[in-house]
């Protein structure tokens, strides 16, 4: 198939530096890693672009595809718009009070994150919906009136709208959203049934409100990179938490769905290049500076979720203490992430035992061997001197190394207090470190019923090929695929996104009495909605395609497990393929069924999807093969093992070496921006995709 | 076993992650609204019944599973199979009340019996003569509900039919209360898998060197912050106001001595008055919960969750005290003392340890609402829900969050409570001017309405009727909880009792106030701007802003008259000793 050249460029703009990604279509990829600088977002991006335009000069820009932490930042930092809240009357506090939790158990001392809008500018207005929808109380429109005055007066940039039982019935949230344009015309407005009709006001009414929050943000930010790349035809994409991306445009109206745009970029991309080898199930693994990152990949698509929390911090630390941050429902993947980087610091609690994090060194001080003031031993610095890392610089030289002062550190700060030598303390952070992300990867497969031992492990991220292989042993893992480019592998996630919209209506109804005709009609109405959305952004096209889900419970159970509905299921067969599908997957989940139960319905959902153009990873490894330089180093090092293997001669090879032959551990391979670590027990070889392969001797 | 730090971090992990992959089995498939809102725990013990790991436990809850396992033994001794499940609520059993249903299955690998799990959930229905087993106006434990001593539901992985059956023949929602033992054994189910995991991958012999490594690092880690207390003697002192029956002049001494010596610490009852003819009492297995709940929020939070933790901790409860009572005692009601004890305690170690504690806030009030729906099928909704914390050394209270001796409870959505059962929350929020004034401010009281579509039954528990939350150093009194009926047209209280009992007809409506909580430190140096800022956000008026914290706000302006504010403050605080 011979493609028009162009270029499709993809952009990973982090708070500390900007990845940038650009394909040619001979398949060949640019990569940049620069630092990001607040003021000009977008110009960076820009000149890269020129300068991939300089190599392939009759290429134009076909696309581009940007993901950023614009949005969670905003929220972690608390620099989103002033917002008000307009609210059923009775109900103005919710919002604040959230549903009553706290996440630690026993911490008297504990903080809640402030709510996001002040009690002041949240206002109550009489109105009430029943759970029919059918009105009790009509809408006082001069309450709204005086709720918008209140708000106009206290200057807000932004203004929610949530009332209760609105997604059955929305036309009082539609007449107090009108009212709010017609009376104040220049200011932001999100309606609740608009962003998520679904049953639960709190989680609805937040994940509105962040909603709100973000939106003139992401607008100016987007605005700003836009003016910034103005020189290129191609409509900006923005990369969402489910790994599609939307256009700018969508972006403004639905910044909530841009919460986890990097993280998801990531899984996307390991997620693409499973499908293409063709691993059915594989662990996405993305260990950074301050955090480690899981997410499980099933048939070649990340497993995702619709129940999240943003603003506290670390995301989803514990699955059922909720109440640190912010309620989020919106389609995420489900990214498990854990304060294990490689800055993560090192230390011994009251009874003696060694701990690693959450507390983290950062980029200033940094580990202590980066000597820029860290004294505090990190998991980096435990790499080090155990002879994983390169005792005198990395990144290419960039950054150098004193091991000296990571040994001290680990020393004195650790090994006095627990009487183990250097080796042992380093070997022990490593490991404890490996347990807690293996706590990461154990939530994603265990938890839901997944055998780790079943999956194989995509390591990337800077930390990421340091720790795979002994990760991967204490999960009982045997196949570690380290990709190419590691260091900005999510970048690469989004040169393979689809366009991609998620619907949703809740139908509070049982299986058993539903009308099953109207029940599928419930789908062809989000169906006419995604067809509207498309064809307002690309007209051209015209071959999206749909998966329809449905949440199902058992009467009164707490929370609903997703299922898919065939495509081609008539509705006279509906309700029995859904009961039975129900049955199983309960009893796949939780070990048990009650077939004489009534089973519950809570929503619908749509996913549209128009496929992009994808990347083939078979094409880059071909490139590597070509161009890969084969200089054999002949470096070796010692590094440490582990009390039974003790310290060993270790060799130093590039990946290039490991083309043609397979090389048993113990070896280390350097890379620009990451070291991969074959312990003994391990061999490593490369692909022709270019992955590097390690597996588990027998 | 040689001391491995690692292995012992990686064991302590995992067996969090089992107890928290149980609670959420037990989160997701439960029926009842307790579940929901979070009145369950789970549990890991090893061979020996001894606890090595709790997951999503409220403090209350720590010693639950410590208090039963010795009934479990001391009846089954070795007679336990693979497959057997055993179900108990006796409160002389270890059990606190009756309507929790504790579930506890063992653990078989390779042959051997090597662990227990856990899991305990409130039910909404007990059977008894009064919906929900947890109302105080019963006079002996016969009339609560059902009692089940240890009883084997599954033996060898067959289900008793006739005692299931005959359970489900007492309670008022059969149908429900099955679903959450499911959950419960569903639970149970996913740790022994976990469980069989961990023994493949380390053993039988490392396994129990970790939890006897666990269980003696608990104990040394509470042994070293028992260290910090001052030595010496803390005594508080309070009343109970209710005795199960109604408030009218009751006051029922309590009494609480803390001893803390060296490593050790006792804490002591005598004093207490005599067990109330009513079901407030707390059992013993309560009174103990009550106690490492308490002291371990403030003595030792990060130490483990194990069996370890209790050693150096000695309960003194004299038999026949409201805290100790004798069987056959009534104990379904036992919340509102134990809500007043948690908060003693906290008191007393206020005097020991000023810097490090806070008032641990109101709530734990609870609508108990049963009936038939239209249909004919039976209902019991239970809408458990707080006030918020208390002032703290350093920070505020937190208002509208579960008070400290609970956990991570929370609240069902008032969308799914109409959506499941015949009532309308007609609004849940603040209530202005009700957070003891302090330095550090309690929190303010949180209301709720509900109306009733159904005629049925209604318990309403309330705590702090009477006796408000006191401040601390300094700190004024949080305001008082109260029931209205019907505010829009007759608008009556109800009576002042800690468990209520009313009929309701289609259309009524209570309308419930929950108690503010005491604030910390002298309200007169409370920092204007967080004055303002609460006159803003209107949960504290002028006029309160001036009589409570002497801050005269400029309302026009949206500021502090500081001049004025200095000077009425001034005027306030005592004349100090003339300074050397």
């Amino acid at each position: 198939m011979s493609t028009p050249a162009s270029l499709r460029v993809a952009f990973d703009i982090g708070g500390t530096f900007t990845d940038v990604v650009i394909a040619g279509s001979d398949g060949q990829l640019l990569t940049y890693k620069i630092l990001t600088l607040p003021d000009s977002v977008g110009a960076d991006v820009g000149r890269c672009i020129a300068d991939a335009e300089r190599q392939h000069p009759e290429s134009p820009v076909s696309s581009l595809v940007h993901g950023t932490t614009i949005a969670s930042n905003a929220v972690l930092e608390e620099q989103g718009a002033r917002t008000g809240l307009i609210t059923t009357k009775g109900f103005r506090d919710e919002l604040e009070i959230r549903r009553l939790g706290r996440p630690s158990v026993y911490n008297v001392f504990w903080q809640r994150t402030p709510p996001l809008i002040p009690r002041r500018r949240r206002l109550e207005v009489s109105e009430r919906m029943t759970v029919r929808g059918e009105v009790e109380t009509p809408l006082k429109a001069e309450d709204v009136r005086q709720a918008i005055f209140s708000l106009k007066r206290q200057g807000v940039e932004s203004i929610a709208v949530a009332f209760l039982h609105s997604y059955v019935n929305p036309s009082h949230e539609r007449r107090a959203v009108a009212l709010i344009r017609e009376l104040f015309p220049e200011v932001m407005v999100c309606s609740s049934a608009d962003i998520l009709p679904e049953v639960r006001e709190y989680e609805r009414t937040s994940t509105t409100a962040l909603n709100a929050y973000l939106m003139p943000v992401v607008g100016r930010y987007l605005d700003q990179v836009e003016t910034q790349l103005r020189a290129y035809p191609p409509a900006l994409q923005i990369m969402q938490s489910n790994g599609g991306v939307m256009s700018a445009a969508h972006a403004r109206l639905r910044p909530v769905h841009m919460i986890e745009s990097g993280p998801a970029a990531g899984a996307l991309a390991a997620a693409g290049l499973a499908r293409e080898i063709g691993l059915a199930q594989a662990v996405a693994f993305d260990m950074g500076g301050t955090t480690a990152k899981g997410c499980l990949i099933e048939n070649g698509q990340p497993v995702e979720t619709a129940e999240g929390e943003v603003g506290a911090g670390i995301n989803r630390a514990g699955r059922l203490s909720k109440g640190a941050g912010y309620a989020l429902r919106v389609p995420a993947y489900d990214i498990v992430e854990v304060g294990a980087g490689g800055g993560s610091l090192a230390w011994v609690d009251d009874g003696g035992a060694l701990r690693v994090g959450p507390r983290s060194a950062g980029a200033v001080p940094g580990p202590a061997c980066y000597d820029r003031g860290g004294t505090e031993p990190t998991i980096t610095d435990a790499n080090v001197v155990l002879g994983y890392m390169n005792p005198d610089s990395i990144a290419g030289g960039t950054v150098p190394i004193d091991a000296t002062a990571a040994q001290t550190a680990i020393q004195t700060r650790l090994g006095t207090r627990l009487g183990l030598s250097v080796h042992e303390v380093a070997f022990g952070i490593h490991q404890v470190a490996d347990a807690t992300m293996t706590r990461a990867i154990r939530a994603v497969t265990t938890e839901r019923g997944r055998d780790p031992r079943e999956f194989t492990l995509i390591a990337f991220g800077g930390s990421g090929p340091v720790h795979a292989a002994t990760l991967a042993d204490n999960l009982g893992m045997s196949r570690v695929y380290i990709p190419l480019f590691p260091g900005v592998f999510s970048a690469l996630g989004l040169l393979v996104a689809d366009l991609r919209s998620d619907y949703v209506q809740s139908v509070p109804q049982d299986l058993d009495t539903v009308d099953t005709t109207a029940l599928l009609q419930e789908f062809d109405a989000l169906v006419a909605r995604a067809e509207q959305d498309t064809h307002n952004e690309q007209p051209e096209r015209s071959d999206l395609t749909y998966e329809r889900l449905i949440d199902l419970r058992y009467q009164r159970q707490s929370s609903e497990l997703t299922l898919t509905v065939p495509a081609q299921v008539e509705a006279a067969d509906l309700r029995r393929v859904l009961t039975e599908s129900f049955h199983a997957a309960h009893e796949r989940t939780y070990g048990y069924r009650r077939e004489d139960d009534t089973i519950a319905i809570v929503s619908v959902r749509l996913k549209a999807t128009l496929q992009t153009q994808s990347l083939s990873f078979s094409e880059l490894g071909g490139y590597f093969g070509q161009s890969a330089k084969k200089v054999t180093q002949t470096d070796s090092r010692r590094a440490y093992f582990g009390p039974q293997q003790g310290e060993l001669e270790t060799r130093i090879l590039g990946r290039g070496d490991l083309l043609e032959q397979a090389v048993v551990g113990p070896l280390i391979v350097e890379e620009f921006d990451t070291t991969v670590v074959v312990p003994p027990q391990w061999q490593a070889s490369v692909d022709t995709y270019g992955n590097i392969v390690l597996s588990k001797s027998a | 076993m040689a001391f491995d730090p690692i292995l012992v971090e990686v064991v302590k992990n995992e067996l969090a992650a089992i107890t928290e992959e149980m609670a959420i089995a037990v989160w997701k498939t439960g029926r009842s609204p307790m579940v929901k809102t979070g009145d369950f725990a789970t549990a890991i013990c090893d061979g020996q019944g001894r606890l090595v790991g709790q997951g999503y436990a409220a403090p209350f809850q720590l010693a639950f599973f410590i208090a039963v396992m010795p009934h479990i033994l001391k009846k089954y001794g070795e007679d336990f199979a693979p497959g057997d499940v055993i179900v108990v609520n006796d409160p002389y059993a270890g059990v606190t009340h009756m309507p929790d249903v504790m579930i506890i299955a063992p653990t078989f690998w390779q042959g051997r019996r090597v662990a227990f799990t856990l899991a305990y959930s409130h039910h909404t229905d007990i059977g008894g003569r009064f919906p929900g087993g947890f109302s105080s106006q019963c006079t002996e434990t016969f009339e609560e509900g059902l009692r089940l001593p240890p009883i084997k539901l599954y033996k060898g992985g067959e289900r008793n039919e006739a005692l299931l059956e005959t359970i489900l023949a007492n309670v008022r929602v059969s149908d429900e209360w099955l679903g959450d033992v499911e959950a419960k054994i569903a639970g149970c189910w996913r740790g022994e898998q976990e469980l069989k995991r961990l023994l493949e991958k380390y053993g039988l012999d490392t396994f129990n060197s970790c939890c006897d490594y666990l269980i003696s690092y608990a104990e040394k880690a509470t042994r070293a912050a028992i260290k910090d207390i001052p030595p010496g003697e803390y005594v508080y002192e309070d009343a109970f106001e209710d005795d199960g029956f109604g408030s009218d002049g009751v006051a029922l001494p309590i009494k609480v001595t803390l001893r803390a010596q060296g490593e050790t610490l006792s804490v002591d009852f005598t004093g207490t008055g005599p067990q109330a003819r009513g079901a407030i009492n707390l059992p013993l297995s309560m009174t103990e919960a009550t106690v490492y709940g308490a002291v371990k929020s403030i003595v030792s939070p990060e130490v483990l969750t194990n069996v370890g933790f209790i050693r150096p901790i000695q309960v003194i409860a004299p038999v026949g005290s409201l805290v100790n009572p004798r069987f056959p005692a009534a104990v379904g009601g036992r919340a509102p003392l134990f809500f007043r004890v948690f908060d003693m305690l906290f008191r007393a170690l206020a005097q020991a340890l000023p810097d490090r504690v806070p008032i641990p806030g109101e709530g734990g009030d609870v609508l108990h609402f049963t009936g038939e729906r239209e249909d004919g099928t039976p209902f019991a909704v239970m809408d458990i829900f707080f006030g918020g914390w208390g002032g703290r050394p350093r920070k505020d209270g937190i208002d509208g969050v579960a008070p400290m001796a609970f956990g991570s409870y929370g609240t069902i959505p008032a969308e799914m409570l109409e959506r499941e059962f015949p009532l309308v929350v007609d609004g849940f929020g603040y209530v202005p001017d009700t957070g003891g004034a302090g330095k550090h401010r309690g929190s303010v009281s949180i209301y709720k309405q509900w109306r009733f579509l159904s005629p049925g039954k209604v318990m309403v528990r309330t705590n702090r009727l009477i006796r408000a939350s006191g401040g601390l150093a300094g700190g004024a009194s949080g305001s008082l909880s109260k029931n209205i009926l019907n505010p829009e047209t007759e608008n009556r209280e109800l009576p002042r009792k800690a468990h209520m009992h009313m009929d309701v007809k289609p259309g009524d409506r209570i309308h419930h106030i929950v108690s503010g909580s005491g604030g910390h430190g002298n309200p007169l140096e409370r920092d204007p701007a967080q004055v303002l800022t609460d006159v803003q956000d209107e949960k504290l008026s002028v006029a309160q802003a001036r009589d409570q914290y002497g801050v005269v706000i400029d309302t026009a302006a949206a500021a502090v008259n500081m001049p004025e504010t200095e000077a009425l403050r001034a005027t306030r605080l005592q004349p100090v000793a003339a300074a050397d």
